[in-house]
C-alpha cells in the first residue's frame, strides 16, 4: 500500500497515512491568531501542536520548559485518553484536558482530529473565559486553514540527491 | 512526517520497537549523549518505579541548514513489555520509520518474534504494513554469552530482508550506524512520496 501525501487543510481529519504539508501563509496566520489569544487572557504560552507530537507555533516562555518534549507529552496525553474513551465505550474521543495547578493551569483542545492547542493560564483567569476565547480560536484556525496552498510545486522538489547527501555528512559530524 | 515550510522544517518521527528490555531506551540515551546540546532538546523519559519504560522515551535533534531546510527528527521508544499493547499503539502512529532492537540472546527469541508480530498487527490496524515503511534492524547484545548467531536471527526474524546492525548498545556500538541507515532510508522514501506527489492532479480542497 503506498501512502498518501496531502497538502491538508488543517481542520481534516489526517491519519498517520497522510504527510502534513503546512504552507508559509498558513503558518503565519495560526502564529498571529495564536498570539493573539495569548494576548487576550494573559496566558503564559499557547502552543499549536499536531497528535503525533510535532510542535508547530508557539507563543511565550516558560523558564525551563522545553516545548518540544512539553508538545511531545500533550500529544501523549491525548493519544491516552483517546484510548481510554475507546476502553470506555465511548463513541468521541474526549475533546478537551484541563489540568489544574496551584500556581498555573494547563487547558487542552482538539482541532480537528489533528491537532491540539495548549494555553498554560494564570489562576486569575476564569475557565470560562478561556474555554470561549479558545473556541473561537479553533474556529478561526479552522477556516484560515481552508485556503489551499500555492507552494506545492517548491515543497515536493525539496530533498533531490544534494540534499541526502548533505543529511549524511552532517548526520556523521553530529553522531561520529 | 510534518513540513512547516515557513520555516523550512522537514520533521520526521521514527520509533525505536522492540521487546522489554532488548535495549531501545539505551539507544536512545547513546544518542542523547553524543548529539551536542546545541543541536538537540531534553529526553524525556516516562518510566515506572523499576526505572521500565511505561510509556515512551523521547528526544528531539536537528541538523543544521542545509540547501535552507532544517532537518528535524523526533525519536521515540515503545515500552516492551506485553502489557503496554496500547502504549505501542499510540506511538507507531505516524511514524515515518521504525527500528526493531532485537535482543540476540537464544533466550529472547520468541519475545522477538513476538514484538515483530504486535508491530505489524499495530500497522495493520492503521492500514499500513512494515513492508511498507522504512525499516531498520538492529541484533543487539552481542557481547553476552548465550546469544544466537546472526544467520539464524536473520532467517527468523528479518523476513522483509531489511538492513540490519550488529550492536552492543550500551557501550554505543552499532546505534549511530542504525540510526543513519534509517535516517537515510526515510529520507529517501519521503523524496519518493513527494515526487509521486508532484506528479499527480492538484486536489481541489474548495
Amino acid at each position: 500500500m503506498t501512502q498518501e501525501i496531502v497538502m491538508i487543510p488543517l481542520n481534516e481529519k489526517s491519519t498517520s497515512e497522510k504527510t502534513v504539508i503546512l504552507s508559509e501563509e498558513q503558518f503565519w496566520a495560526i502564529s498571529k491568531i495564536i498570539s493573539s489569544l495569548k494576548g487576550k487572557l494573559n496566558s503564559r504560552l499557547v502552543v499549536f501542536g499536531d497528535m503525533d507530537g510535532q510542535l508547530i507555533s508557539k507563543d511565550g516562555e516558560i523558564p525551563g520548559l522545553d516545548i518540544t518534549v512539553f508538545t511531545a507529552l500533550m500529544a501523549g496525553d491525548f493519544s491516552a485518553t483517546k484510548e481510554i474513551a475507546r476502553i470506555m465505550g465511548s463513541k468521541n474521543e474526549f475533546k478537551l484536558h484541563y489540568h489544574e495547578g496551584t500556581h498555573q493551569h494547563l487547558y487542552v483542545a482538539a482541532v480537528g482530529g489533528q491537532f491540539f492547542l495548549a494555553v498554560i493560564f494564570d489562576p486569575s483567569v476564569t475557565l470560562g473565559m478561556v474555554r470561549i476565547f479558545t473556541k473561537k480560536t479553533i474556529e478561526k484556525i479552522n477556516k484560515i486553514v481552508e485556503a489551499q496552498s500555492t507552494e506545492e510545486e517548491q515543497i515536493t522538489q525539496m530533498i533531490d540527491s544534494e540534499f541526502k547527501s548533505l543529511v549524511k555528512n552532517d548526520l556523521n559530524k553530529i553522531l561520529g | 512526517m510534518f513540513i512547516n515550510w515557513a520555516k523550512r522544517e522537514i520533521s520526521i518521527k521514527i520509533v525505536y520497537y522492540g521487546p522489554g528490555l532488548s535495549g531501545k531506551t539505551t539507544n536512545l540515551e547513546h544518542i542523547y549523549s553524543k548529539i551536542d546540546p546545541s543541536h538537540r532538546g531534553e529526553m524525556v523519559s516516562l518510566k515506572t518505579k523499576d526505572d521500565r519504560t511505561i510509556f515512551f522515551d523521547f528526544m528531539e535533534f536537528k541538523l543544521g541548514q542545509l540547501q535552507g531546510k532544517i532537518p528535524r527528527f523526533r525519536l521515540y521508544t515503545v515500552p516492551g513489555q506485553r502489557f503496554y499493547a496500547s502504549s505501542r499503539k499510540i506511538i507507531l502512529s505516524g511514524a515515518d520509520g521504525i527500528v526493531f532492537v532485537a535482543d540476540s540472546q537464544r533466550s529472547r527469541l520468541s519475545e522477538n518474534m513476538g514484538s515483530l508480530l504486535d508491530l505489524e498487527k499495530n500497522f495493520i490496524a492503521e492500514r499500513r504494513t512494515l513492508a511498507d515503511v522504512p525499516y531498520v534492524i538492529q541484533y543487539n547484545k552481542r557481547d553476552l554469552d548465550q546469544i544466537l548467531p546472526v544467520g539464524l536471527l536473520q532467517k527468523k526474524l528479518n523476513f522483509l530482508n531489511a538492513p540490519y546492525f550488529e550492536a552492543i548498545a550500551n557501550r554505543g556500538i552499532g546505534v549511530a550506524d542504525t540510526l543513519k541507515m534509517i535516517i537515510q532510508l526515510v529520507i529517501e522514501d519521503i523524496e519518493r512520496k513527494l515526487r509521486a506527489q508532484s506528479a499527480v492532479p492538484k486536489r481541489d480542497f474548495k
